[in-house]
C-alpha cells in the first residue's frame, strides 16, 4: 500500500484519552467512553459520522464489535479487531487510512483501552498464561523463557555482542533513554512517572535480567486512547496527514511475539526491514524527520529502532543517544510525552495521539519547536508497523 | 543458581509436545538430540515443522552432534512468575547449534561473569523432576574452535 502515491491522502481528525492510572477503579467500558468521546468532540463530529472501528487485541481488550455496541453506534461499517500488540499499533491507524482511501468507510474510530495493570498484564506476573509450554513455547517455556522481558534481555546482549559493546557502554547508553524520556514525562501532567532520573537512581534500579533493570522496564497502567481516521474537512488547510505506512518485519519472524527460535539475526529487528520501504513511500529520508515516536516497551528497543530507522548506523545508537540528540531542541527528540516508559502504557497509542498534538502544536508537555513531520514506529522484534505524520 | 552443579534436581517447567514435536521429547529420553533434515535439499530444520519449509518434501529426524556456540543469554534475577521463585538467577541461554538452528537452554557450570558470545558449548542430558529429559549445555572444553586457542 503506497499511501504516498495517492493523491488525497487521509488524516487523524481528532484524538481523546482517558486518564492515565496505575490503578483505574474505573471499568474499561468507561475509560473507552471517555476517549473515544472525547475524540469526537476534539474532531468535531458526532457518532452518526463513524462508520468504522479498529483495535487490537492482546491481553485486555474491549473488540470492535464490542466498541460499535458500547457507542450504540447507528452505521455499523468496517470492524477489524487486530491481533497482536505492541506490532499493530500504527497498523491500526494505517489500516484505516488505508480503508478509507479504498472507500471501505467514511472516518474510522481507531481505539484501545485496556487495563494492562487491574485487567490482564503483561509483564511479570502470575497471569496463568506466562507459563504456557505449547506451541514454540514447548522449547523455551520449561527453561524459564517467560515473559518480554526476558526477549528483550536476550536481544539486546545479542547485541552488544554483535558490535562489541560492553556492559558499561550498555549501562550509560540504557540509562540515557531512560533519562531522556523522564525529562520529557516531568512537564507532561498526563504522565504517571514524572520523577528525574539521576545516575545512582538508574544504578540502584534493580536488575531483573541483565542488561535490563526495572527502570528499562515500560509501565503496567490503565487507561484508553482514541482517534478518528478520515479525509480532512476542506476548511482545514492543515491536516494530520497519514503520509506513508508500512508493515512487516524480516523473514521467520515466528509466530508469537514472545519467544521464537526462527529468527535469525537477533541483533535487528523489523525497523531494518521497513525502513526503507516507508521512506520511500513518503519520498523523504530519515534527516527529514522534525521527531520520533519509537515504540519503548523497554528501553532497548529505543536502540534498536534508532538504528533500523537509520538514524544512525549500526552499532551506533549508544553514541547518538549519549550526543543528546534525543532530548528537546536537538536532532532528533524522541517520545516527548515520556513515551510507555513514563507517561503510560497504553499499548503504544498514546504515542500517536502525542504525535498529533505536537504537530497542532498544542503538546500538554513540552512542545517541540520543529513539528512538522513525524515518524511513528510500534514493534518488537520480528514484526512491526511504522508511519509518517506531517502537517 | 539452578544451573550450577550442586543443585541434584534441575527443575524445569513440563513441555507440552504435540503431533510434530513427539519424536524430539521421546529422543530426548534415549539421549538423542534430535532435529529435522529434508529428505531432498538436506537442510536442518529446529523448530520442528510438518515439511521442508524450502522444497516441502518431508522431513527425517537425525542426530544433532550436540555442539554450538552461545549466541545471546540473560542472567534473570527477579523470577517473573512466583513458580520461579526458586531457580533465580538462572542463566537463560540460545545456542546456535553447528547445524544452524537455535535452541533455547540453560548454560551449566558457569558463573555469570565467566560467560562469552560466541564460546563454544555441548549438548548434556538431564533429567527432570517432571520426567521429562531436558538437552542442557556447558562450555565445550574439546572444541577446536575454541577462542582461547588452546585446543
Amino acid at each position: 500500500m503506497t499511501l504516498g502515491s495517492t493523491t488525497r491522502k487521509a488524516a487523524i481528525l481528532g484524538i481523546g484519552r482517558s486518564a492515565f492510572e496505575k490503578k483505574s477503579a474505573e471499568p474499561i467500558e468507561a475509560l473507552a467512553n471517555d476517549a473515544i468521546w472525547s475524540a469526537l468532540n476534539d474532531a468535531g463530529l458526532d457518532i452518526d459520522d463513524i462508520d468504522g472501528v479498529i483495535t487490537f487485541s492482546l491481553a485486555d481488550t474491549i473488540p470492535a464489535t464490542g466498541i460499535a455496541t458500547l457507542l450504540g453506534m447507528p452505521r455499523v461499517g468496517y470492524m477489524s479487531t487486530l491481533d497482536g500488540g505492541g506490532n499493530v499499533v500504527v497498523s491500526a491507524v494505517g489500516y484505516a487510512a488505508a480503508a478509507v482511501q479504498a472507500g471501505l468507510a467514511s472516518r474510522i474510530l481507531v481505539v484501545r483501552a485496556l487495563k494492562a495493570r487491574t485487567g490482564k498484564r503483561l509483564g511479570g506476573t502470575d497471569e496463568p498464561e506466562h507459563l504456557n509450554t505449547s506451541g514454540i513455547r514447548q522449547f523455551t517455556g520449561p527453561y524459564g523463557w517467560t515473559a518480554y522481558l526476558h526477549t528483550f534481555s536476550l536481544v539486546a546482549r545479542r547485541y552488544m555482542a554483535e558490535y562489541d559493546i560492553g556492559e558499561e557502554k550498555m549501562h550509560g547508553g540504557l540509562r540515557a533513554v531512560v533519562q531522556t524520556s523522564r525529562l520529557y514525562s516531568s512537564a507532561n501532567p498526563r504522565a504517571i512517572m514524572r520523577d528525574l532520573i539521576s545516575d545512582d537512581d538508574y544504578a540502584n534500579s534493580p536488575l531483573l535480567s541483565d542488561p535490563l533493570r526495572r527502570a528499562d522496564c515500560c509501565l503496567e497502567s490503565d487507561g484508553a486512547c482514541a482517534l478518528v481516521v478520515g479525509f480532512p474537512d476542506s476548511a482545514d488547510s492543515s491536516p494530520v496527514e497519514i503520509v506513508a505506512f508500512r508493515e512487516g518485519g524480516g523473514p521467520l519472524p515466528g509466530g508469537d511475539l514472545l519467544a521464537f527460535l526462527e529468527w535469525q539475526d537477533w541483533s535487528k529487528i523489523y525497523a531494518n526491514y521497513v525502513a526503507e520501504e516507508l521512506y520511500a513511500s513518503a519520498g523523504i529520508g530519515p534527516s527529514d524527520i522534525d521527531f520520533a515516536m519509537l515504540y519503548d516497551c523497554f528501553s532497548s528497543n529505543i536502540l534498536s529502532q534508532l538504528e533500523g530507522f537509520r538514524f544512525c548506523g549500526d552499532g551506533e545508537a549508544i553514541d547518538f543517544v549519549l550526543e543528546g540528540n534525543l532530548s528537546p531542541g536537538h536532532s532528533l527528540p524522541v517520545n516527548p510525552h515520556g513515551g510507555l516508559l513514563s507517561e503510560a502504557y497504553n499499548h503504544g497509542l498514546n504515542g500517536v495521539l502525542e504525535a498529533y498534538d505536537q504537530l497542532r502544536g498544542r503538546s500538554e508537555g513540552i512542545q517541540l519547536d520543529r513539528a512538522q513531520t513525524c515518524l511513528v514506529a510500534s514493534g518488537g522484534v520480528g514484526v512491526g508497523s511504522a508511519m509518517i505524520l506531517a502537517r | 543458581m539452578i544451573n550450577s552443579d550442586s543443585r541434584s534436581v534441575p527443575e524445569f517447567l513440563k513441555p507440552t509436545p504435540d503431533l510434530i514435536t513427539e519424536a524430539f521429547w521421546d529422543g530426548l529420553k534415549e539421549h538423542r538430540l534430535l532435529i529435522q533434515r529434508c529428505s531432498q535439499c538436506a537442510k536442518f530444520q529446529f523448530p520442528p515443522l510438518p515439511a521442508c519449509r524450502s522444497c516441502l518434501s518431508s522431513l527425517e529426524w537425525v542426530d544433532s552432534k550436540g555442539t554450538g556456540t552461545l549466541y545471546t543469554w540473560t542472567v534473570v534475577r527477579r523470577a517473573t512468575h512466583s513458580i520461579l521463585g526458586t531457580w533465580v538467577p538462572y542463566v537463560l541461554a540460545i545456542i546456535r547449534m553447528d547445524e544452524g538452528v537455535l535452541f533455547c537452554s540453560h548454560v551449566m557450570g558457569e558463573t555469570p561473569e565467566s560467560l562469552r558470545a560466541d564460546m563454544p558449548v555441548r549438548v548434556h542430558f538431564v533429567l527432570a523432576e517432571n520426567g521429562y529429559v531436558f538437552p542442557v549445555f556447558r562450555v565445550d572444553e574439546l572444541s577446536d574452535t575454541d577462542s582461547r586457542g588452546d585446543k
